[in-house]
């Protein structure tokens, strides 16, 4: 159905093509035998035929509307959308058919774009079908309308604007909806804690057999006391840590595949800015570093005040450069390591967003895992597949997340339209 | 699924006109045959394949009438034969364009309309033996020739 150009206008179907060959046929044939109730076949023939000629196609007085709307709270890009048609004429249609006008970018998962019904004067009809989008704005196209008489056999054929809800506007949502799993082990941290540890940030989460190996400061020795058994009290895994978001926002990382499409380090300033409220959110401390030409540094902490600060630092943009991959990139400043691994605690972990559009931040990263800063690498993707030069760099990227990935940082490629949500989900999971 | 509904109605109204006009072995095989063409047809979504089951379910018609077989019964299944075929090839149009989409009420509508019509046409070709009307040889050939004419020049417009 789509892709069939459509002219609006009235047309005969071939639905009762051959019944003027068939009617010829039996009366000839009624006619040679000398039977009579062939010529009466003849006449049934006629009939039809008289009929065809005399039907009008109904006439096609609609109002149709179109309803978008996210469909999850996920931002993931899937939509609902509603197609309704009332007919505001005053005859009946018997058999209405439409099929929306669907970008072409766009793909339905579920449902269809179409509807087919009969209707009477005043009454509705609708469908609800679900598309993928991809960030963006599509437009859509004018609704294509089909009405015929009862038989099918005339048709009238028109396009009509749906009367609102003629774009959708895909955003990949920007929000958290939880802190992302972090590096620091809490049985780790656990083990190192004293057994009157119960500060915040340490949950009570019951109790279990003892296992060799558990540290004394761990047993339930009031357990021991009464039964004489050993036990092992379990904290809650939820450890608050402390956390330093930092964003790559050099010059090479403001690239993107085409104009129209946000930046990596856009986009990583968009993700900073939602990590650190789900972090806060979740109760660890947080701190902010910007590790491009204008460098800027906040200390993990904890606060509205602090909150304010630590938004204020991601807020400030970066111009647009819209460089390519696979320019000549500027010969910026190298990722200093002992900028950021002076300012780093002991305990902190490490939260960095970056293209990895070069080997800085593979030094880098390297670099804190072996002093014993846990990294976590979400790395927006500006790659594409467009030229030699892009593929080339796509390679390179990936080359640079795989030896990432054998030296212990976790990573998670994020891909352009993607939510942030989704691309942190998949940190939780071994690659 | 959609032209589900249109599909039984087709088999419904091919049935009867098979049994009616199964009276010599001729008519019998070819009637049996075009049944099974329309059905498989209607199954694998192909028009072509109901368009062929159904002029079989006509050529037995004919081949009844010739055999002797009575004027209403020789209408009648003429008449189901034309719903068959009819609804049939809605179904088959349903199915490949508006896959996926609740379209029953549509293919009752059609159904029910289409029966109507063709029903109405029987009934007008019986006219003339209700009305006990007995042509005489020449009357009958103008009449004939009359509507040959007639269906020739609304087929060809």
């Amino acid at each position: 159905m789509t892709g069939r150009a459509v002219e609006p206008g009235v047309a005969a179907t071939d639905r009762w093509r051959g019944i003027g060959a068939a009617a010829v046929l039996a009366g000839a044939l009624g006619l040679v035998v000398r039977r009579p109730s062939l010529l009466l076949v003849s006449a049934i023939g006629v009939a039809l035929l008289a009929y065809a000629r005399a039907v009008a196609p109904p006439p096609l007085d609609l109002a149709v509307r179109r309803t978008v709307r996210t469909r999850s709270a996920e931002g993931d890009g899937s939509h609902l959308v509603r197609l309704t048609v009332e007919n505001a004429g005053d005859a009946t249609i018997p058999d209405l058919r439409l099929t929306d006008g669907v970008p072409p970018a766009l793909s339905v998962v579920d449902g269809s774009p179409t509807i087919g019904t009969s209707l009477r004067p005043g009454t509705t009809a609708a469908s609800t079908y679900a598309v993928d989008a991809r960030e963006g704005t599509y437009e859509f196209s004018p609704v294509v309308v089909r009405g015929r008489d009862v038989a099918g056999v005339v048709e009238r054929r028109d396009r009509i604007e749906a009367e609102d809800g003629s774009a959708l506007e895909s955003e990949a949502d920007a929000t958290l909806h939880a802190a992302p799993p972090l590096r620091a082990s809490p049985v780790r941290h656990g083990g190192a804690a004293t057994a009157d540890a119960t500060g915040e940030g340490v949950a009570f989460d019951g109790v279990r057999e003892y296992r060799h190996g558990d540290a004394p400061g761990r047993i339930d020795w009031r357990r021991f006391a009464r039964t004489g058994e050993l036990a092992t009290v379990d904290f809650r895994e939820e450890r608050t840590s402390t956390v330093v978001v930092a964003v790559d926002d050099r010059p090479s990382a403001t690239v993107a595949p085409d104009a129209d499409a946000q930046t990596a380090a856009e986009r990583s300033l968009t993700a900073a800015a939602a990590l650190v409220e789900a972090l806060d959110a979740a109760g660890h401390r947080v701190g902010v570093a910007r590790l491009g030409a204008e460098r800027a540094w906040r200390s993990p902490g904890r606060g509205t005040a602090h909150r304010r600060e630590l938004d204020d630092v991601l807020a400030d943009r970066p111009p647009r450069s819209g460089a390519r991959p696979d320019a000549d990139l500027p010969d910026d400043a190298a990722l200093d390591p002992d900028w950021l691994a002076r300012r780093i605690d002991a305990d902190a972990e490490l939260l960095l967003l970056s293209p990895a559009t070069d080997d800085a931040v593979v030094d880098l990263a390297t670099r804190c895992e072996a002093t014993g800063t846990p990294v976590t690498l979400v790395s927006p993707d500006p790659t594409d597949d467009a030229t030699t030069g892009r593929r080339l760099a796509r390679i390179e990227r990936d080359r640079r997340l795989r030896t990432l990935r054998r030296r212990g940082v976790a990573v998670a490629d994020w891909a352009l339209g993607e939510s942030i949500e989704r691309a942190t989900r998949r940190l939780g999971v071994s690659p | 699924m959609t032209g589900r509904l249109t599909g039984a109605v087709a088999i419904a109204a091919a049935i009867p006109a098979v049994v009616l006009v199964g009276t010599g072995p001729v008519a019998t095989v070819v009637g049996v045959a075009g049944l099974a063409a329309l059905v498989a047809g209607l199954a694998a979504g192909r028009g072509a394949a109901v368009t062929l089951g159904s002029a079989g379910l006509f050529a037995a018609t004919l081949a009844a009438g010739v055999e002797g077989v009575g004027a209403p019964t020789v209408v009648t299944a003429s008449g189901a034969t034309v719903v068959a075929w009819t609804v049939g090839r809605t179904s088959v149009d349903l199915r490949s364009d508006l896959s996926g989409t609740d379209a029953r009420r549509l293919e009752a509508t059609h159904a029910a309309g289409t029966t109507a019509i063709v029903g109405a046409a029987c009934a007008i070709a019986l006219l003339p033996r209700f009305l006990s009307i007995s042509p005489s040889p020449l009357g009958l050939v103008l009449l004939l020739g009359g509507a040959i004419a007639l269906t020739a020049a609304l087929a060809s417009s």
